[in-house]
């Protein structure tokens, strides 16, 4: 039988109700993440940025959720290559020990066993081999994923430094209004007006 | 050569071929080339377009002037219109993701072991990677309206003073209201 999973759907830094929340949408999260975890993200840079009015707001959501899935495709990147390199040394050990010894071993190291970790080491060493070569196999084996998913994490990181200048120059511009207007005030306080002689005095 | 008994028989049956006769038949032809339904501008569809009333009204305010709400709601266009690819492109990953009986079309036959998680993911984001360049793309193009947008409402706003009416914001930590 199989179970179709509900994804999380919640409005994360915007009350329930409040329009606004509900104009941006839920959170982007996908099976296996936290709402939790996307919340301590959203209130950071909320508490960072402190968004001023809708328009500062838009910029922020989008900092956040593209913030949000840099993370998310460096997750994926760590966990391929993590993964692979645990197959890979699976099948060292079940090439050097056998079948069942191999798979023993493997499953104690998994476990932390310190006796095997000194075990699995001494195995690949005396195959020339290290952790580092299990690593570079896997990364080898998948690196055309590994480079289709740095492109993702280049295109959001990219996007949320536009949407940060964009915040940056918004608020710079946003701010020179006040200031002329001040301007504008204290040039009228200091009105230039032409020099008239006192009564019964001569100019100089 | 065709006969001419063949002949007319073809313009006979030609006349009854002339497309749909019943208003749910002509609805469903309407949509026969639609492919993804993500380039119909956003104000043409009834659902969006509430949307992005509320967000303009949200922008400018309700006492702002005809052209600063015309260009709130320029940029409430664009960046619903953010929302929606978004939305659509999330969609399509959320959705295989939490299908366990997803399978790629490119593992033929199907694996030894069934990919799961990060695997999954990364296997899913290849198997899209063409619709998902679609998106991005749209996406691409609607950040660039809605930066000008915004450009252009601040431009105004600014020439018109810089002062809107007071608005309460919400920065996920309670309501504070700007004066």
């Amino acid at each position: 039988m199989t179970s179709k999973t509900k994804l999380p759907s919640f409005q994360v830094g915007f009350p329930e109700g409040f329009s606004r929340g509900a104009l941006f949408g839920p959170a982007p999260l996908i099976l296996g993440e936290l709402p939790a975890n996307y919340k301590a993200v959203s209130d950071g840079v909320v508490a960072a940025l402190k968004p001023q009015d809708f328009i500062e707001q838009i910029l922020v959501r989008d900092v956040v959720d593209l913030f949000w899935e840099g993370q998310r495709w460096r997750r994926a990147i760590t966990s391929l290559v993590s993964r692979a390199a645990m197959e890979n040394l699976e099948r060292e050990l079940i090439i050097q020990l056998g079948d069942e010894k191999g798979s023993v071993l493997f499953d104690k190291y998994l476990q932390g066993d310190p006796g095997a970790v000194e075990e699995v080491q001494k195995a690949l060493s005396a195959a020339g081999l290290s952790m580092d070569d299990m690593q570079a196999k896997a990364l080898c084996d998948h690196l055309e994923d590994v480079d289709r998913i740095n492109r993702l994490i280049m295109g959001a990181e990219a996007r949320r430094s536009a949407a940060l200048r964009e915040l940056e120059r918004y608020r710079a511009n946003f701010a020179q209004a006040p200031r002329r207007k001040s301007d504008e005030a204290v040039d009228a306080e200091f009105e230039d007006v032409p020099l008239q002689p006192a009564a019964g005095k001569l100019p100089a | 050569m065709t006969s001419d008994r063949k002949l007319a028989a073809n313009r006979r049956n030609s006349c009854s071929s002339t497309g749909p006769k019943t208003a749910a038949g002509k609805a469903r032809a309407a949509i026969n080339a639609r492919r993804h339904g993500l380039r119909v501008p956003i104000l043409a569809d009834p659902t969006w377009s509430a949307e992005v009333d509320t967000m303009a009204l949200e922008i400018a305010g309700t006492s702002a002037s005809l052209e600063l709400r015309d260009l709130a709601r320029q940029v409430a266009a664009a960046e619903t219109d953010v929302i929606r690819l978004r939305r659509a492109r999330h969609d399509l990953i959320a959705r295989a993701l939490a299908d366990p009986d997803h399978r790629s079309p490119m593992s033929e036959p199907p694996p030894q072991k069934v990919p799961w998680g990060s695997e999954k993911l990364v296997e899913i984001q290849r198997d899209y990677a063409a619709r998902l360049a679609v998106i991005d793309g749209y996406e691409r193009r609607a950040l660039s309206r809605r930066k000008f947008a915004i450009r252009a409402f601040n431009a105004a706003r600014n020439a018109a003073g810089g002062s809107l009416e007071t608005n309460h914001v919400n920065i996920g930590c309670g309501d504070i209201v700007r004066n």
